[in-house]
C-alpha cells in the first residue's frame, strides 16, 4: 500500500518536474519578460562591451549571432541577480580585454596614458618654451617705436576702427 | 592568351620603367645642370600619368566586361552586378585600391607638372625626382605584390560579387575621395622635399605648399563626411564616427594639413615657423602612407581592412623611409630653418594660429597613439586590447572645445600686437556672451558639461564669425558703392583664403554643435515586437505591421527582409519606416542592415531591425538624433568654404612674377 502510494508520488514528482523543466527550457528568460529597470541596466552593459568579432562596433547595435547571445547572457545574468560590474568582468574574462569599449586604467595600458599625458606636456612645455623665445628675440629687433598697425592691409585697419567703433 | 590582362600588366610595367626613368634623368640633370633631361623627366612624369589611366581603363573594361579569369575580377564583382556599381569593385580590395590610389597620385602629380612646376623653377628637378621615387616606390607595389591583372588558374563561371557593405551608392564616392585626399598629401610633400632639397626654404615654396595643401584639405575632409554619412546610413548602428582604426587613419593627415594652413598664414605674413610649416607637411604624407599601410596590411582588423596581404611589410618599408628621408633632410637643412623671428606681443593673432597648431598636434599624437596601442599590447604584452571611443572623447574632447575657442580667439586678435584697451575692447562683448550662454543653458536644465561647454564655444565662433562678415559686407557695401548681395562675391574677391576660412570655421562651428546634441541627447530604445505592437520612443509611437521579402535580384543580393513600421505622433501618422536586412548569395553570413530615418532639421527618427524570427517577431532599435542633420549641413558648409578659399591660379602667378624671377625657368 505504501509503496504504491510512494510510487504514485513519484510519478506525480517527475511529470511536474519535467514538465516544469520543459517549460523552463521553452521560455528562456528574454528581454520582453525583464522589468524596464533591468532593461535599463541591460542596455548601459551592453554599451560598455563591444562585439568580439568586429572591431570597435558596441554590443548593443551589433547584428552578430554571436552578439545575440551575449545579450541574451546579460539579461539572464541580470535576472539572476548580478551587479553590472560582475557581468562586466564575466565577459571580459571570457572573451579577454578587447570586448571593453572603455579600456581599463591599470596595468600595461597605463603606457598609453602616458604616452597621452606626454604628448600634453611636450607639446604645451616645447610650444611655450618657443613662444617665448620668439618674444624674447621678437623684442631685441623691435624699437620701442614699432607701431602696432604694421603688416595689416588698409582693409584690416578699416576693420580695426571699426570694431573698436562697435564696441564703444 | 588574356589580351587584357596582358595590357594592363604591361602598362604598369611601362609606368614603372617611365616613373624610374623621370626620377633618374631629373637627377641626371639636376647634376649636369641639363635642362633637357629635367624636361625629359617632366615629361615622363605626364607618361606615367597617361599609363596608369590606360591601366586603371583596363581594369575596367576587364570589370565591365565579366573578365573572371582575371582574379581581381572574380574576387570583387560578378554578372549580376550594375554596371555603375563595378565602379565600385575598381577600388576594392587590395590590388584594386593600390592602382586606383597609384593612378589618382599620378594624375595630381601630372596636373602638378603642368602647373604649379613651371612656377617653381628653383625645384623643378627635385620636385620631379622626389615624384618619381614616390611614383616608383606605388607601381613597385602594384607590378610585383599586389597586380590588379594576376590570372586565375581556373577561370571561375561567376565571380564572387563585392563585399556587402560596399553595395551601397555612397560607396560610388566615399572611397574615391578619401583615396584621392590621402593621396593629394603627396603634392604639398613634394613641395616640401623640394625646398629642403634646393634650400629655397623661404616663402616661394610655402605659397604653392599651400595652395595644394587646401586642395588636400578640401578633398580629405569631404572623404570623411561622405564616409560618416556613408557609416550613418548604411552600417546600421546609429552612429557615424566610431573611432574605428581605419577612420583614425583617414583623419590623421588631415590635423597636420589643417596645422598647415594655419601656421603658413603666419610665416606668410611674419616669417616665422619655417621648420615647423615643413615638418607639419611632411609628417601629413608620412601619416597618409601610415594610413595606406594600416588600412592595407590588415593589422588593426576592422570593417575596412579587408584584405590581409602581403604588402604589409613593403608599406612598413616605405614610411621608414618616408620618415627617416624627411628627418635626414630637415636635419641637413636645420641651418637654413632658423627664422627671422618677428614676434610682437602673446596678444596677437599669430598667438592663436600658433597655439591652434599646437592643440592639432596633440589631438594627431592622441589619436595616433590611441590607434597604435593595440598592436603595441598584442606585441610586447600578447594582450589583445581595445581602445574604444571612450579613450578618444576623454581625451581628444577638450581639445576639440579648445580649438573651437581658438577658433574666436584667432578671429577676434589683430596681427601683431593688440593693445590691452584693444583686447578689453575686443573680447567684451564675446566673453559677455559666452557667460550669458553657459549661464541660460544651465537654466534650461542643461547639466552636462561637454555640452555647455561645445555649445556656449561654438556659439561665439558663429557670433565672432559673422560679425567678422558683417563688417567686412559693410566696408564693401560703403567703399565699392554696390549693393549688399553683389558685396558678398567681392567680399570673397577681396580676401579669398581669409572669408573662405571663415566659412570653414562657422561650418566646423555648426558641426560641433550637432555633434554635441546627437551624441548628448539621443534616445535609444530597443525591443522585441510582434505584429501589431507598439513602441514609444520620445514622442512617438512605432507601430510594428509584420515583415515583407524583397528580391531586387541585383548586385548580388538574394533578398531583403524588411519590417513595415508606422509612426505615430500625436495620434496621426507623420511616416511609415521599412528597416530590413540585406542578405546576399555568395556572403551568407553577413547580413547587412537596411536603415530607415525619418528626419528633419530638429531631429532624426533612426530606426533598424537588429533580427527577427519565423514567427514574424522583430527586434527593432530606434535612435531619436537631436540636430543630427546640422552635421551634413555645417560640412557642406565647411566644404563650400574650402573651395571659396583658393586663389586662382592665375592671380597666383602675378604675385609670384613679382616676387621671385625665375632662375633656370624650364621652356617647353
Amino acid at each position: 500500500m505504501t509503496r504504491k502510494y510512494l510510487i504514485i508520488g513519484l510519478l506525480i514528482l517527475l511529470t511536474v518536474g519535467t514538465a516544469a523543466l520543459e517549460i523552463a527550457i521553452a521560455n528562456p528568460i528574454n528581454a520582453q519578460e525583464l522589468p524596464p529597470e533591468l532593461k535599463k541596466r541591460a542596455l548601459g552593459i551592453e554599451q560598455q562591451l563591444l562585439c568580439p568579432q568586429c572591431t570597435n562596433k558596441r554590443l548593443d547595435v551589433c547584428e552578430l549571432a554571436i552578439c545575440d547571445d551575449m545579450r541574451r547572457q546579460i539579461q539572464h545574468q541580470l535576472a539572476e541577480g548580478r551587479t553590472n560590474d560582475e557581468i562586466i568582468f564575466f565577459f571580459s574574462n571570457r572573451y579577454g580585454q578587447r570586448v571593453l569599449a572603455e579600456i581599463p586604467r591599470r596595468g600595461f595600458n597605463l603606457f598609453l596614458f602616458a604616452w597621452v599625458g606626454a604628448s600634453f606636456l611636450i607639446v604645451g612645455a616645447g610650444g611655450t618654451l618657443f613662444l617665448l623665445q620668439l618674444r624674447r628675440t621678437g623684442k631685441k629687433r623691435h624699437s620701442a617705436t614699432t607701431n602696432t598697425m604694421n603688416g595689416q592691409s588698409e582693409d584690416e585697419r578699416w576693420l580695426e576702427a571699426e570694431l573698436t567703433k562697435d564696441e564703444h | 592568351m588574356n589580351v587584357t590582362a596582358t595590357l594592363g600588366a604591361s602598362v604598369l610595367i611601362t609606368a614603372l620603367a617611365s616613373s624610374s626613368f623621370a626620377t633618374l634623368s631629373a637627377i641626371y640633370g639636376l647634376q649636369k645642370q641639363n635642362n633637357r633631361a629635367i624636361l625629359a623627366s617632366q615629361r615622363a612624369i605626364v607618361a606615367t600619368g597617361a599609363l596608369t589611366t590606360l591601366a586603371l581603363f583596363s581594369l575596367a573594361f576587364a570589370l565591365l566586361s565579366n573578365d573572371f579569369s582575371i582574379s581581381h575580377v572574380a574576387e570583387v564583382s560578378s554578372t549580376n552586378m550594375q554596371p555603375w556599381m563595378k565602379w565600385a569593385s575598381l577600388y576594392s580590395g587590395q590590388p584594386g585600391s593600390l592602382l586606383f590610389w597609384t593612378w589618382s597620385m599620378s594624375l595630381l602629380m601630372t596636373l602638378f607638372a603642368k602647373t604649379t612646376l613651371r612656377r617653381m623653377p628653383w625645384g623643378t628637378a627635385h620636385a620631379i625626382a622626389a615624384m618619381g621615387i614616390i611614383l616608383t616606390a606605388f607601381l613597385i607595389a602594384l607590378v610585383f605584390f599586389a597586380s590588379p591583372f594576376r590570372i586565375n588558374p581556373v577561370t571561375p563561371v561567376d565571380g564572387q560579387g563585392l563585399n556587402p557593405l560596399l553595395v551601397d551608392p555612397g560607396m560610388l564616392i566615399h572611397p574615391p575621395m578619401l583615396l584621392t585626399g590621402l593621396v593629394s598629401t603627396s603634392i604639398p610633400f613634394v613641395i616640401g622635399v623640394s625646398a629642403l632639397a634646393s634650400g629655397r626654404v623661404d616663402t616661394a615654396w610655402l605659397r604653392h605648399a599651400r595652395l595644394w595643401a587646401l586642395a588636400s584639405f578640401v578633398i580629405l575632409s569631404a572623404g570623411n563626411f561622405l564616409g560618416a554619412w556613408w557609416a550613418y546610413t548604411v552600417l546600421g548602428w546609429g552612429g557615424y564616427w566610431g573611432w574605428d582604426p581605419v577612420e583614425n587613419s583617414a583623419i590623421l593627415p588631415l590635423l597636420p594639413i589643417t596645422a598647415f594652413l594655419h601656421s603658413a598664414v603666419v610665416q606668410e605674413r611674419r616669417g616665422m615657423l619655417k621648420g615647423w610649416n615643413l615638418a607639419l607637411i611632411l609628417t601629413a604624407f608620412a601619416l597618409a602612407i601610415f594610413g595606406t599601410f594600416n588600412v592595407r596590411s590588415g593589422l588593426v582588423a576592422s570593417v575596412h581592412s579587408f584584405a590581409q596581404s602581403e604588402v604589409g611589410p613593403y608599406f612598413l618599408v616605405l614610411l621608414a623611409l618616408v620618415v627617416a628621408t624627411s628627418l635626414a633632410l630637415a636635419i641637413w637643412r636645420m641651418p637654413l630653418l632658423r627664422a627671422d623671428h618677428d614676434f610682437d606681443s602673446f596678444a596677437s593673432r599669430e598667438t592663436g594660429l600658433i597655439v591652434n597648431t599646437y592643440v592639432l598636434t596633440v589631438i594627431t599624437l592622441v589619436i595616433l597613439g590611441g590607434t597604435l596601442f593595440p598592436i603595441f599590447s598584442e606585441l610586447v604584452n600578447d594582450t589583445r586590447i581595445t581602445v574604444g571611443p571612450p579613450f578618444f572623447n576623454d581625451t581628444t574632447g577638450p581639445l576639440w572645445i579648445g580649438l573651437l575657442l581658438l577658433m574666436s580667439v584667432g578671429t577676434i586678435l589683430p596681427w601683431r600686437r593688440a593693445s590691452p584697451s584693444t583686447v578689453r575692447k575686443r573680447f567684451r562683448s564675446p566673453l559677455a556672451m559666452l557667460l550669458a550662454i553657459i549661464f541660460a543653458l544651465t537654466i534650461f536644465g542643461m547639466r552636462n558639461p561637454y555640452a555647455i561647454a561645445t555649445i556656449a564655444a561654438a556659439a561665439i565662433v558663429i557670433f565672432v564669425t559673422t560679425r567678422e562678415f558683417y563688417l567686412g559686407l559693410l566696408h564693401t557695401h560703403r567703399s565699392g558703392k554696390s549693393n549688399w548681395l553683389s558685396a558678398i562675391p567681392k567680399l570673397f574677391e577681396r580676401d579669398r583664403q581669409r572669408y573662405g576660412g571663415y566659412l570653414v570655421h562657422l561650418g566646423a562651428a555648426v558641426i560641433a554643435i550637432s555633434i554635441i546634441s546627437s551624441s548628448v541627447f539621443e534616445t535609444q530604445v530597443r525591443a522585441t515586437l510582434a505584429p501589431g505592437e507598439t513602441i514609444n520612443v520620445g514622442k512617438y509611437q512605432l507601430t510594428y505591421d509584420g515583415l515583407r521579402v524583397r528580391k531586387p535580384d541585383v548586385n548580388g543580393i538574394e533578398q531583403e527582409v524588411v519590417a513595415i513600421i508606422d509612426v505615430e505622433k500625436n495620434d496621426t501618422v507623420i511616416a511609415s519606416l521599412q528597416p530590413g536586412q540585406r542578405f546576399f548569395s555568395n556572403f551568407a553570413s553577413q547580413p547587412v542592415a537596411i536603415v530607415a530615418i525619418d528626419g528633419n532639421l530638429l531631429r532624426d527618427l533612426y530606426v533598424f531591425m537588429q533580427g527577427f524570427e519565423p514567427n514574424q517577431t522583430a527586434e527593432i532599435q530606434a535612435f531619436i538624433k537631436p540636430l543630427i542633420q546640422w552635421l551634413w549641413i555645417g560640412g557642406a558648409i565647411y566644404i563650400l568654404g574650402g573651395l571659396l578659399a583658393f586663389t586662382p591660379i592665375r592671380q597666383e602667378a602675378r604675385v609670384r612674377d613679382k616676387t621671385d624671377a625665375p632662375e633656370n625657368s624650364l621652356q617647353e
